[in-house]
């Protein structure tokens, strides 16, 4: 079961594709945390990632830090293995940290099942969005609502993110048997 | 004409992509039963040889070409739009393209004197098979 609204964000400290460690609290300085659980393979992913990279580009200068996490089981699914995240985020210019969570425990902390799947953290660190990034993967033109650049402007403005919740769409999260 | 859709439940875009199947079939006038096929195991994966959810068979055939070294697994299929974008779903073009590609196959076997292959008529939209 996903963290539910209000919940502190968890800690982890994984590896990023820049060959850092990575911890909830390098982040202190964002004013709102995005953690999106993402992977390399699923076709979800690959629909809403321009729309990742050109959210955090956009608001970057107003505090917003975005960070993707991959915990998919890289065994089974080698196109999320760490090489092929370390070429992928090169070559499609990740502009945010993307880390490996290769004992799956931050997905399960975070109660996190799908890729695309998306945890907004306000300036304290509580839980106040949690879903998709918006209504349409097919077709970012046809975009009716934008779940995420909403409660970010709501975060923003210092009031709560509505919708607060929305169904996560992606692939299942390929957990290690 | 065979036409099978296999999915695995693991990818949401199933249901969408059997309900443009239908219109495209409906928009060419074609009264085909669909095979509906769950792929649930690894197993059933090598066996159905599935590239990942949606897939569409029409007499066998995929719909869409991919690379030969793709590997058969429970995943979520990725599909492309005209302009390059990936998406999770065949496009009612791509599915269009190949219906009339095999109609037109079928009538020139059917000049020819020769069947286009099986005809499965027992399963209609919505039947399940346990891949196991």
């Amino acid at each position: 079961m996903a963290l539910t609204l209000g919940t502190l964000a968890p800690d982890f400290a994984l590896l990023g594709v820049d060959g850092q460690q990575h911890a909830l609290a390098d982040f202190a300085d964002a004013a709102v945390l995005v953690v999106i659980f993402s992977c390399n393979h699923c076709p979800y992913v690959q629909a809403w990632e321009d729309r990742m990279i050109a959210l955090q580009a956009a608001y970057a200068p107003r505090g917003v830090q975005f960070v993707a996490i991959n915990a998919n089981d890289a065994v089974k699914y080698p196109a999320d293995n760490f090489d092929a995240m370390c070429e992928r985020a090169a070559r499609k210019q990740f502009n945010f940290p993307y880390l490996h969570d290769t004992t799956q425990e931050v997905a399960r902390t975070y109660g996190a099942q799908r890729t695309p799947e998306v945890f907004v953290f306000d300036h304290a660190r509580t839980l106040a969005y949690h879903g998709a990034i918006d209504d349409n993967y097919d077709d970012p033109a046809a975009v009716s609502v934008p779940y995420l650049r909403q409660a970010l402007d709501a975060l923003l403005a210092g009031s709560c993110p509505e919708p607060a919740q929305t169904a996560p769409v992606g692939c299942t999260i390929k957990w290690r048997s | 004409m065979h036409i099978q859709l296999l999915y695995f439940d693991g990818c949401p875009s199933h249901t969408a992509a059997l309900e443009r199947l239908h219109r495209v079939l409906a928009e060419l006038g074609l009264d085909l039963p669909v095979q509906v096929i769950a792929v649930e195991t690894d197993a059933a994966a090598q066996q159905w040889q599935f590239l990942g959810s949606p897939t569409i068979r029409i007499n066998g055939h995929d719909i869409d070409a991919l690379p030969a070294a793709t590997p058969y697994a429970l995943a979520c299929r990725a599909y492309r739009h005209p302009d390059g974008r990936i998406t999770p779903l065949p496009s009612i073009d791509l599915i269009r393209t190949a219906l009339q590609h095999a109609l037109e196959l079928s009538h020139l076997r059917a000049a020819e004197g020769s069947p286009d292959g099986p005809i499965d008529g027992s399963l209609v939209s919505g039947d399940t098979i346990s891949g196991n």
